[in-house]
């Protein structure tokens, strides 16, 4: 075990972390166990790739252009099929979002073939040495930005009208709407910005992973198992528990080798489910 | 327009669990024809027929010193109270007076937090539920929560079943019986879910006997009943009753009490207060001080200012010549089978003062829910200085100068008291303009402002009532809706609350007062309107109401009945 696989494991936490702030958003906000969070990340990916082989766009600036049209689709999603499922239980609101992932992952098999693929960049071939610490960069990055978009989201959340507006429609959304709150686009706009929070996750994820039609399953998973322990709505925590269990990763991969990778993650989920149900930091902001 | 309610998941892998557990549908409707008294009441008949109750004995109940709290807050303080074999008792109270919280600890599903809880030779409480009732003892609730997908008998059925299971001696009752008793006999096939209010009862209190239980404890089982179904509900208990069964009644409609039980008992803060007959508690003034206010505080109402302020310009029946705000016309509103409000019409002028009361169940907040958008209406319209309403979201109406503190106060537990009524202020604010609310909403309530920081959920009854008043004055409201600014706080608290009030109609803000502790809003109302059941018993000048008597005539739904 050398201190290059630790470091990387953690900045790949990032990358977990990142993921799973979107899907911790609407979880946190709808009570919505989005099921169809991980094809949310996975299209990113493809729409990315999209990009690229037909204007020629690199990853990196193809990234706006993919936010938006995440954020536009979960914008869409939630008005046109969510709010309405919803309002019918929190049931119907999880086979929904599964027969969507369902769904996802066939036209995505589909339109690409269900052969595994990645993002050309010259940041995934690059790496820095930092002492006697070889960096991969795109992982230095991805967790640079997923640090960046959890600071933004806390300081969002806690400092803003807006955030307020949002947790004030998650803790109680009828009574948010005798403050004149419309409560119904404040969901939408947050299914918006989890789709592009899973956009940007799934671009970087592209680059220095790579990706297939399945991704979104182990995907979606890690992302539960990040969110659980990092606590609900819990920026800070997600952030944290993302890096923590890019950090067992690495553990375990140098210790027992690859196939125990996810195996990892799970036992982690299971023993801070059991131990602290609330999540390692407890619950948050919204 | 409700926002996305996102609860219900009432168990219907429960009703799936319980569907599989040997029912035996077949056993329903066999004895329909058996009752000779099918169609009339079971209850009438003499002696033992078909299709009516064994007798049974009931053991005594017996409460001593049960005290309850949840936290600081106190529920049952120090209660004794008796139920002898036989008897049905009623227990009365407003709001918030430890009345279900005392049935909740009788039947198990809360432990006392001190006394003791004896039924016949047993000490029961701090056992569960389920064991106390294979003691005998039965709950019936407000709310009744059937399986929706099975039949009328299969849900007796389950609750015979459940019982019988776990080897129990006393009292067995067949489902037909229970059934033909219950006057479910015909509606044995049905599904539970199909059925209309009173049937819902009915159900609810034939799985309570099924179970066996021969001391009973209903809560406010006749609740959203009207008219001829009211009478067939007390029928029903009337009979149940003559069986031998005893019964603690919980209990906000007059006339169950009145005529099915003997003794009464006052609950208010978690205290017994008073105890008698049905008419010498009725008749007896601390009991009228519980739900009407103190004496002395409505002969104060009755020489306040409210009057002189109002003096110009009013006919006698206290319609002003303002402007109307909001005008309500024949609106009807309920909540699945059961009717909360029926043909009302209320009207608010611009800058007028009016209360609603009425007691607990009037629909006093389902009217306020309608308004505010949070509850539709099925007849009938709202108008808004001359826009129709009815149809329109609760955040719209929210924009248009309607502001709501709901009962409950509902503020955000954790946003800071600064946050909170930030919320309040209007969508279309500027910075500055929010900071200017900011600071007159700082101005009325003073209290407030040290709290700013404080997180909204740490905060007193009294400061979150604040706060929730302040959050709504945040957004310039023309309309302020208050539901029950006052239950649960201190006296001197409410009087504060009310000072605040009179300072906010001088800003031309005209207020519907919500309230079950009348004499504090009648003595700053323009006009009041009383509600019983629904409807509306009386609308015009508050003086009338002053007068006790008349009050008194109103509240417990004299004209109405009968």
């Amino acid at each position: 075990m050398n201190a290059t696989t630790l470091v990387n494991g953690v900045l790949e936490g990032g990358l977990y972390a990142l993921v799973a702030l979107g899907l911790s958003l609407v979880f946190g906000v709808l009570r919505l166990i989005n099921l169809a969070h991980g094809v949310l990340v996975v299209g990113a990916a493809y729409a990315a790739l999209e990009l690229f082989d037909l204007l020629h766009l690199g990853p990196f600036v193809a990234l706006p252009i993919v936010i938006v049209v995440a954020a536009l689709f979960g914008y869409v999603l939630q008005r046109v099929m969510l709010t309405n499922l919803l309002l019918k239980g929190p049931e119907s609101g999880i086979v929904g979002t599964f027969a969507l992932a369902v769904l996802g992952e066939a036209a995505f098999a589909a339109a690409f073939t269900s052969n595994g693929v990645s993002l050309q960049s010259s940041l995934a071939t690059t790496s820095v040495k930092v002492g006697g610490v070889t960096l991969e960069l795109v992982l230095v990055v991805a967790c640079a930005i997923a640090i960046a978009c959890a600071g933004g989201l806390q300081f969002g959340l806690k400092r803003t009208r807006a955030g307020s507006v949002l947790r004030a429609a998650a803790k109680d959304p009828s009574t948010a709407e005798l403050m004149g709150i419309n409560v119904r686009l404040v969901f939408a706009l947050t299914v918006a910005l989890a789709a592009a929070l899973a956009a940007v996750g799934g671009v970087l994820y592209g680059v220095s992973t790579g990706f297939a039609p399945t991704s979104d399953t182990s995907l979606l998973l890690i992302a539960v198992a990040v969110v659980v322990v990092g606590g609900v709505g819990n920026v800070t925590g997600t952030l944290v528990a993302g890096l923590a269990m890019g950090l067992a990763q690495a553990v375990s991969v140098s210790l027992f080798g690859g196939g125990y990778a996810d195996f990892t993650i799970y036992v982690l989920f299971f023993v801070v489910l059991i131990a602290r149900p609330k999540g390692l930091f407890g619950q948050g902001a919204f | 327009m409700p926002a996305l309610e996102l609860g219900d998941s009432r168990g219907s892998s429960i009703a799936m669990a319980a569907a599989d557990a040997r029912v035996e549908p077949g056993a329903a409707g066999g004895s329909t024809t058996a009752g000779a008294g099918s169609g009339t009441l079971p209850g009438t008949l003499p002696g033992r027929q078909p299709g009516t109750f064994e007798a049974v004995e009931s053991p005594s109940l017996v409460l001593e010193h049960v005290t309850k709290r949840f936290g600081g807050v106190v529920a049952n303080d120090d209660l004794s109270l008796r139920l002898e074999p036989g008897e049905a008792l009623g227990v009365i109270g407003p709001n918030g007076a430890g009345k279900s919280t005392l049935l909740r600890l009788i039947s198990g599903l809360h432990a006392p937090s001190a006394g003791s809880i004896i039924l016949g030779t047993t000490r029961i409480d701090g056992l569960r539920p389920d064991v106390v009732n294979r003691h005998g003892i039965g709950l019936a609730n407000q709310i009744p929560k059937p399986f929706p997908a099975l039949s009328v008998a299969e849900n007796v059925q389950v609750a015979a079943t459940s019982h019988r299971r776990n080897g129990s001696t006393h009292t067995r009752v067949s489902v037909d019986d229970v059934l033909e008793v219950c006057q479910l006999g015909a509606r044995a096939g049905a599904r539970a879910g199909s059925l209309g209010l009173l049937d819902l009862k009915r159900l609810e209190l034939a799985r309570v006997l099924a179970t066996g239980a021969t001391v009973l404890l209903l809560d406010e089982v006749a609740a959203g009943l009207v008219g001829d179904e009211l009478t067939a509900a007390i029928e029903l208990v009337r009979s149940i009753h003559r069986s031998g069964r005893s019964m603690i009644i919980v209990e906000h409609v007059q006339r169950v009490i009145q005529e099915i039980v003997g003794r009464v008992v006052v609950l208010d803060w978690g205290k017994l207060i008073a105890e008698g007959t049905p008419a010498a508690v009725a008749a007896d003034e601390r009991v009228r001080d519980v739900y009407l206010g103190r004496r002395a505080e409505r002969e104060a109402a009755a020489t306040s200012s409210a009057r002189s302020d109002r003096a110009e310009g009013e006919s006698a029946d206290g319609d002003s010549d303002r402007a109307a705000l909001l005008e309500v016309e024949d609106l009807s509103a309920g909540y699945g089978s059961l009717i909360a409000l029926e043909r009302v019409d209320l009207r608010i002028g611009e800058g007028e003062v009016v209360s609603v009361l009425g007691a607990n169940g009037a629909g006093k907040s389902t009217l306020a829910k309608v308004v505010s958008g949070h509850v539709s209406a099925r007849r009938g319209r709202l108008v808004w200085r001359s826009q129709q309403v009815t149809a329109l979201p609760a955040y719209k109406r929210a924009r248009l100068g309607i502001a709501h503190s709901p009962e409950g106060r509902r503020i955000f537990p954790d946003h800071t008291v600064r946050e909170n009524l930030l919320l309040g202020a209007a969508r279309s604010a500027s910075r500055a303009h929010r900071a200017e609310r900011l600071e007159w909403v700082l101005e009325v309530f003073p209290a407030l402002r040290q709290l700013c920081a404080r997180r909204a959920g740490l905060l007193s009854g009294g400061e979150q009532q604040m706060l929730a008043i302040g959050r709504a004055l945040m957004a310039e409201p023309s309309l302020l809706i208050c539901d029950e600014l006052s239950l649960g706080l201190a006296p001197a608290i409410v009087d504060t609350l009310y000072d605040t009030l009179v300072e906010v109609r001088a800003s031309g803000i005209a207020l519907l007062l919500i309230e079950q502790n009348t004499s504090r809003s009648l003595a700053v109302s323009d006009r009041a309107y009383v509600l019983h059941r629904g409807r509306v018993t009386y609308a015009g000048v508050p003086e009338p109401l002053l007068d006790e008597a008349v009050l008194a005539q109103h509240y417990f739904g004299g004209q109405i009945e009968g």
